[in-house]
């Protein structure tokens, strides 16, 4: 039989803040979280910037952190915010039964390139090498972090699709849950923004953001019976080729293949930010389902930061439910892209 | 959806051999592809072996980097065992998704941009554009899907050195929820002077052999290569008329959580993995007939290996054949996981279990059956373990079963 998945944990590290209360007072405010920034001579861009954090949910000795790349601060400080947010305090057992699964877009290019800033080879001579930043360079690092600090010892993936692969994460432990093959996931996305990213694949005019989020997620009888705190309900994903990136197709055909009530869907979350495009969407939707849905274009605020988008989406919707009447049954989309190639849906309702 | 999952599908290219046939040989014959390192120089270094494809020529006319040049050799095998023109079909490419794994990529293409981008001098050329493109993680799978206008999912898994045997996990899985008609999966990693730099940093590289499960053993050798499986449900395989080298049985991965370089001296993730393995698979631990390890070479994997398979299968982990084919084709990271599904199912299909070569004495604490030197017959094998582990602390565990129905036979290869 298949479980309903619960999300008891949210952990966020975002341009517009880090931990729940601060992201969430962001957003109730409207705030933007980038600035302009000096990349290059001459070349001034829009940032959203969370910087190099250091980890406080987990105990941490200071040398240590130094040791632990950036982006895996970050994966450790959202995942540690999720479990603590979960209010579990896992047995030795539960910890075999308790994975890490984590998407990136970019992945270890920042170790990468601290690897190679003093070494040279060329000559056949392997000089200025360091070790330390060595180990970093394969993108598991955040995750394989997350295992050996939080001692999550289960399933342990990363996905390293590009922009999708925080909510490939998601859905896959979603998956996981609804088996019953593992008791206890946090999952969710990572990124940073560097100079290399932000000049060479960034298109001009959308800032370039970096941040994490994590998701707890158990199933709905094992949260309700241990009396958890459920921020929302995973209720399905869904996922389509799209090589033209249309968003009302994605939606529609999300519809019919996840057997939502037309009527039960409020809101979608939007990847995109051009006001004349979501208009557009807006009155394609309608004109395809007769619905009048609610389009929150988060992006406007967060930026893009990746592979962290879609599940920060999934912590920001599951805030607003957290704010709405107990009973409230309506059920919103997360939507997310991948230019050129496919698009997922993630479906979220209150309970 | 409990619907066996069969490989109709393979295509590799590694040091020892391009193509299913050519590999299979060097594995049962014991040649090695490993050999002095020519495509960088290596004067300064303490080793200069590895397992490089000299017989693949990067073709320079193409913008493409080395990595996706070698994959699509293996692809292109793989997709050969596909009817002509099946993926001609538009509804068929829709069904289609394709999961990849890879350590580092386009390396050869990306690292020039690293030390150029810690501080920019200003806008990107339109050459570094195309270049930092290839050099996205998820960019191999990515550019499959558009290359073969696939429909079904698509993904990468940069799990370092089980990122291909994940893939392949992580795509059986899509065929099992009825996400995807078809999978292609598998990994892909070019032989660079970063890797190599950087386990050479570790002290983690062999001078002179690889002796996976040696009592000598003092190092691993680098290589590189590609493999693809096609994989499929088998009433769809069997509905038309497909050819089946081997079911996928099982397949289960757990982490470490103890390091993020060093394994798990009790071997408690890869215990783990298999546990999850089985369990999918729904078999008994005496059904295996022969583990093909990861068997990197270096002191603590090998050591975590056996402690693991002492803990899984008890007394009779002593008995069990197991080998390492590092020596064969160097330690291909995010390859290497699918060349050893590929290499697993021919042991199946051969009934022939390849060896771990440069084997002269086991360890006091397993004197066990590692297979030295020279590969032998094992009549009615017909289920093989395929084990890997990564930095992370990552750790994968494959199940390969003998296909009950229209199974490929060896000469048909």
């Amino acid at each position: 039989m298949k479980e309903r998945v619960a999300i008891t944990g949210l952990g966020i590290i975002s341009p517009l803040g880090v931990g729940r209360e601060a992201f969430s007072a962001a957003l109730e405010q409207g705030a933007l979280g980038f600035k302009d920034e000096l990349l290059a001579p001459e070349i001034v861009r829009a940032v959203g910037r969370v910087g190099e954090l250091v980890p406080t949910s987990v105990r941490l000795q200071s040398s240590k952190a130094s040791q632990i790349d950036v982006i895996s601060r970050y994966a450790v400080e959202s995942c540690g915010q999720a479990l603590k947010d979960a209010r579990l305090e896992l047995t030795e057992e539960q910890r075999d039964r308790t994975g890490v699964l984590l998407g990136t877009a970019y992945g270890c290019l920042e170790s990468n390139m601290l690897f190679d800033q003093y070494q040279r080879a060329e000559d056949g001579r392997p000089t200025g090498v360091s070790p330390l930043y060595f180990k970093s360079t394969v993108s598991n690092a955040a995750a394989g972090w997350v295992s050996i600090l939080l001692k999550l010892r289960g399933v342990n993936a990363t996905f390293t699709s590009g922009v999708l692969a925080g909510a490939q994460a998601v859905a896959h432990g979603a998956d996981l849950i609804a088996d019953g093959i593992t008791d206890l996931v946090l999952t969710g996305g990572a990124d940073r923004t560097l100079p290399l990213n932000m000049l060479l694949e960034t298109p001009e005019g959308v800032p370039s953001s970096e941040g994490a989020c994590a998701l707890a997620l158990e199933s709905m009888s094992r949260a309700v019976s241990r009396g958890a705190t459920v921020y929302g309900r995973l209720r399905g994903t869904f996922r389509m080729s799209l090589p033209d990136g249309e968003l009302a197709t994605l939606t529609v055909e999300a519809l019919k293949a996840l057997g939502t009530r037309p009527n039960q869907l409020t809101t979608l979350v939007v990847p995109e930010t051009d006001p004349v495009k979501l208009e557009a969407l807006k009155a394609s939707v309608h004109a395809r389902t007769g619905l009048e849905l609610q389009l929150w274009p988060l992006k406007q605020q967060l930026g893009e930061c990746r592979a962290a988008w879609s599940v920060l989406a999934v912590a920001a919707v599951c805030l607003r439910f957290a704010a709405a009447p107990e009973n409230s049954r309506g059920v919103v989309y997360v939507l997310d892209t991948e230019p050129g190639l496919e698009g997922v849906v993630l479906e979220l309702s209150r309970t | 959806m409990d619907e066996k999952i069969v490989i109709t599908g393979m295509g590799v290219i590694a040091s020892n051999g391009i193509g299913k046939k050519a590999f299979w040989k060097a594995l049962e014959q014991g040649h090695s592809g490993v050999k002095e390192i020519s495509s960088f120089r290596t004067n300064g270094y303490e080793t200069h072996i590895g397992g490089e494809v000299t017989d693949f020529k990067t073709d320079a006319s193409k913008p493409d980097d080395r990595a996706f040049q070698l994959l699509d050799v293996a692809l292109s095998e793989a997709l050969a065992d596909l009817p002509a023109g099946l993926l001609a079909e538009k509804d068929e490419r829709l069904r289609t998704g394709v999961a990849l794994g890879t350590c580092q990529g386009a390396i050869l293409t990306g690292a020039p941009l690293h030390r150029r981008y810690l501080k920019p001098a200003g806008e990107g050329t339109a050459e570094e554009r195309a270049a930092f493109q290839q050099y996205l993680p998820g960019q191999g799978a990515h550019r499959v899907a558009h290359q073969l206008q696939l429909g079904g999912p698509t993904a990468t898994l940069g799990m370092a050195c089980v990122s291909s045997a994940m893939s392949v996990l992580w795509a059986a899985d899509q065929l099992r929820k009825g996400r995807a008609g078809r999978m292609l999966a598998g990994g892909f990693e070019a032989f660079s002077p970063f890797i190599f730099t950087g386990f050479h940093s570790l002290l983690a590289l062999v001078s002179d052999y690889c002796r996976p499960f040696d009592a000598n053993r003092s190092g691993t050798v680098l290589g590189e290569g590609a493999a693809v499986v096609v994989l499929e449900r088998e009433s769809d395989a069997l509905a038309r008329g497909a050819r089946i080298y081997a079911e996928l049985k099982g397949a289960g991965y757990a982490g470490d959580a103890i390091h993020l370089t060093a394994p798990d001296r009790e071997g408690g993730g890869l215990a783990r993995a298999m546990d999850m393995a089985f369990a999918q698979a729904g078999i008994a631990k005496q059904d295996v007939g022969y583990i093909n390890a990861h068997g990197t070479g270096t002191v603590f994997n090998d050591a975590m290996e056996c402690a693991a398979f002492q803990r899984f299968f008890g007394e009779a982990a002593a008995r069990l054949p197991i080998s390492s084919l590092k020596p064969f084709f160097g330690h291909c990271l995010g390859a290497v996981g699918g060349i050893e599904v590929v290499a697993s199912t021919l042991a199946i299909l051969h009934e022939f279990v390849p060896p771990t070569l440069n084997h002269q004495l086991c360890p006091p604490e397993y004197p066990w059956d590692f297979i030295p030197n020279q590969g032998r017959a094992v009549p009615g094998l017909h289920t093989v373990l395929s084990t890997n582990s990564a930095f992370g602390g990552n750790n994968t565990a494959l199940l390969l079963r003998r296909a009950e129905r229209s199974q490929v036979t060896p000469d048909s290869l």
